[in-house]
């Protein structure tokens, strides 16, 4: 079965693309380096403003500071902004800008390899960041409990899905403009998907729109996992992101396709 | 499907349309080991869809195609994995050195690192790269970079070269190397095929060609041949002085075409002959041997070259170079944004209302619940002009790192506009005074938000729009001036993360400064942005002395004085020196 579903979305050459992308980027290791200080900023920041002018919050009968209540939220916004950055601007600028993908599809991997490359990248990059970002909230106190470990396999599942969407996405774009499209969409994504607040301030059928965002279902997930409160009602967001995902990086090979390969 | 053993590639009425069109029209072709095959042919007959089908890139939309007997749409990678393909344009990584390229392409076809390593040596002495092998792509000359990507597609030793227009672009000498390095594979057994537009390249070569047109084969056989049965050995071309082109040639032409032994091509004297020589004669008659192709052995298009290609009714424009060539900048920017505004104008009216909605009322509503309520006032009213400000500073960043960059670098625009009667900063000016506009319109767009949102409570939030464009000029002027004499955009990232996400973070825009430690707040205090955020406080709320203002003016102030004049050397010194 595995077998016969796994080529659908690509083969082991898809490897190879990730190898590119390091090579490219080896030379910039700097820049992921200083990747590691976005969250610390923005924790700190937390600590020092916000979690001073809000009182502590009921969580499942559980009371956390709002640093603690926000971190995993935004630890699943930086997820999101960092898959989307990632694979929307650069898969955009090789796919019609540099056409390096031409290159590649000469030799012998295929467009499915391409797109799958791209995702194991955005993976690896999301794995260093996700983790870096929990470190900096065990330093800072803003975790709940150790359970918070998890979180790193939840905030890579929500980089995967994102990745995915963004890959998709980035083959709708005809020009540099149309980046504005993809603000339209993500802004309010990170605004109202009830990450830095909880869901309940919501009129009930304003929560039952946001209920359907991915964000809000991965900083659910994140939420419940940094706080050690496990329930039967996690396996939503993880098939919700799983399905996005699958989705997603079947509608860009498609697309890499029809872009690639008329 | 029969393959001939010896055929490396076999079409047999072979189709590709994309949508309507038919680029292709059902063509035969077979090629065999060892030979090296041409396309001949204008753009857009067809050559390089037929080559991508080749390449097996490209599906087929009718007939059949084998390629070493296998079948490009269900075997494409085991096809690919025997084939180099040198495209139309370098799709080289411009980023990674000279080896790296080859290294890296080596592992598309899964070389262990050794041989590539070793194969990427050998290549490199082929190409006669050797001595740059280091050295960023990016800084290669032409002919070079075409040795590269020649070189990368043999990394696999290809049983099949697929080349197209191998030489458009080069000079005689790179191009004349080329076709020496391209020999060697030859008569290493490698197959060839080229795509050309000139039949010496063809001639030099070529065992055999085909010429298409409009999506057919017009003509095939050997370059020899093709050139006895369609072209003569001469063509004869006519000049005339301007003025008397049309009338000598009309009268010429009946006469000349009874002479049929050679082809005739009517053309215009060059433009500097136009203004002496008045000969109503044909002031040369070039017999030019072997320069011929059988596309314009069939047309006489040149013909037609006779006419003006200016009007003379225009009278000379003085160009104004004063010192409000800016305006023409702007101008420039203003109707590229009109060209493509559509995407950013929903997120320009749309982005105040939903920061205010989830900050203001969102967050809002958990910090009335909280101890620490903000001088008496909501959180709504305390967050929403320090949101202004942040939002107007990240305007002016975003218009000015990558984009100027990208302008100056990558689409040389800037360039463009320098070679016109704009000083670089007439276009320094232009490019700000744009960015400031659109600080401009979006600070009125947030100043109703804050106006809707009940979130002012005095007229002197009329002044957030100016303000606004003042933010937006502050932080726009010193990064313009920086991008323009930055060599990439490594950079860019190290400063936003550093200098743009502290600052957004720690001016005091989401909590007073009250909540700093006392020792801190004097460093908030020299944070460029929250001079801004106070500004635009004190501006929603009428509070706030002269002499605060003041020095909270003369910050922003400053700052844009100091980046217009660094700005103008940077400009200067990028473009002019």
């Amino acid at each position: 079965m595995l077998t016969r579903i796994l080529p659908q979305f690509g083969t082991r050459r898809s490897l190879r693309v990730f190898e590119r992308n390091f090579a490219v980027y080896r030379k910039q290791w700097y820049m992921l380096v200083s990747g590691f200080f976005e969250p610390l900023f923005y924790l700190l920041s937390l600590g020092i403003g916000l979690n001073h002018l809000i009182a502590p919050l009921h969580v499942d009968g559980r009371i956390v500071s709002y640093a603690t209540f926000v971190a995993p939220g935004m630890l699943a916004t930086s997820a999101m902004n960092g898959a989307m950055i990632d694979t929307i601007f650069n898969t955009f600028f090789r796919l019609k800008v540099s056409r390096s993908y031409e290159a590649v599809l000469s030799t012998p991997l295929d467009v499915r390899d391409v797109a799958l490359g791209e995702v194991w990248w955005a993976l690896a990059r999301a794995a260093l960041y996700s983790a870096s970002f929990i470190i900096c909230m065990a330093l800072l106190g803003d975790v709940g409990s150790a359970w918070v470990i998890l979180c790193w396999p939840g905030a890579i599942l929500t980089s995967l899905a994102f990745s995915c969407v963004g890959l998709a996405a980035c083959t709708y774009l005809r020009n540099w403009q149309d980046f504005d499209l993809v603000a339209l969409v993500q802004l309010p994504l990170f605004l109202f998907s009830a990450t830095f607040f909880p869901i309940s301030i919501y009129p009930g059928w304003i929560a039952a729109i946001v209920y359907f965002s991915p964000l809000y279902q991965s900083a659910t997930l994140l939420r419940a996992l940094s706080l050690g409160q496990f329930h039967w009602s996690l396996v939503v967001p993880i098939i919700y992101l799983g399905l996005i995902s699958l989705g997603c990086l079947r509608i860009a090979a498609r697309r890499f396709e029809a872009i690639l390969v008329p | 499907m029969a393959t001939s053993t010896s055929a490396v590639v076999q079409a047999h009425q072979l189709v590709k349309r994309f949508g309507e069109f038919e680029a292709v029209k059902g063509i035969d072709l077979s090629i065999d080991e060892g030979e090296s095959f041409g396309f001949l042919g204008p753009n857009g007959a067809g050559k390089t869809s037929t080559m991508r089908m080749i390449s097996a890139v490209s599906h087929p939309s009718g007939g059949t195609l084998s390629i070493f007997g296998l079948d490009p749409t269900l075997q494409g990678s085991q096809i690919r994995a025997r084939l180099g393909v040198v495209p139309q344009e370098d799709t080289l990584e411009l980023e990674l050195s000279v080896r790296k390229n080859l290294e890296m392409f080596a592992r598309y076809f899964d070389l262990p690192r050794r041989v590539a390593h070793e194969r990427t040596t050998e290549l490199l002495a082929f190409a006669q790269l050797s001595d740059r092998e280091d050295d960023k792509v990016d800084n290669l000359s032409g002919g070079m970079k075409r040795r590269l990507t020649i070189a990368r597609a043999l990394i696999n030793r290809p049983e099949l070269l697929i080349l197209d227009e191998p030489t458009t672009g080069l000079d005689p000498q790179a191009r004349h190397l080329l076709w020496e390095r391209l020999y060697r594979l030859k008569r290493e057994g490698v197959t060839l095929i080229i795509t050309t537009h000139y039949m010496d390249e063809a001639e030099q070569l070529c065992d055999r060609l085909v010429v298409m047109d409009q999506g057919s084969i017009v003509a095939q056989g050997t370059p020899r041949s093709l050139i006895e049965n369609h072209c003569t050995r001469e063509v004869v071309e006519l000049r005339f002085g301007v003025d008397t082109h049309e009338a000598t040639s009309s009268v010429c032409r009946p006469w000349l075409n009874a002479w049929k032994s050679c082809p005739i091509v009517f053309c215009s004297t060059s433009i500097k002959e136009m203004r002496h020589s008045k000969q109503s004669t044909p002031v040369d008659l070039l017999l030019r041997a072997r320069s011929c192709d059988v596309a314009r052995s069939k047309t006489s298009s040149c013909a037609s070259r006779g006419e003006r290609w200016w009007s003379e009714v225009d009278a000379p424009i003085e160009p104004n170079l004063g010192w409000t060539c800016w305006r023409r900048s702007w101008w420039y920017h203003a109707t590229f944004y009109a060209e493509t505004w559509r995407g950013s104008v929903a997120s320009s009216v749309l982005f105040p209302f939903f920061y205010l909605a989830a900050l203001g009322i969102g967050v809002g509503h958990l910090v009335s619940q909280g101890a620490g309520l903000v001088q008496g006032q909501t959180y709504l009213h305390f967050i929403a002009p320090s949101l202004l400000a942040t939002t107007t500073m990240q305007l002016g960043e975003s218009e000015s790192m990558w984009p100027v960059l990208a302008s100056i670098k990558w689409f040389r625009t800037y360039h463009a506009a320098a070679a016109t009667p704009l000083d670089p900063k007439d276009i320094l000016y232009g490019k700000l005074s744009w960015v400031t506009t659109r600080g401009f319109a979006m600070s009125i767009i947030y100043t109703i938000a804050i106006a809707i949102f009940g979130a002012t409570q005095s007229w002197w939030c009329l002044a957030l729009p100016f303000l606004g464009a003042l933010i937006t000029l502050a932080f726009a002027a010193p990064l313009v001036a920086y991008a323009a004499k930055a060599e990439s955009d490594v950079s860019f990232t190290t400063i936003y993360r550093f200098a743009f996400i502290p600052m957004f973070l720690f001016s005091a825009t989401f909590y007073p400064i009250s909540s700093y430690p006392p020792y801190l707040r004097p460093f908030v205090q020299l944070v460029p942005l929250y001079h801004g955020v106070a500004l635009a406080r004190e501006a929603a709320y009428g509070t706030g002395s002269f002499a605060v203002i003041a020095t909270h003016l003369a910050v922003l102030v400053a700052m844009a004085v100091v980046g217009l004049w660094w700005g103008k050397r940077t400009m200067r010194r990028r473009l002019v020196d």
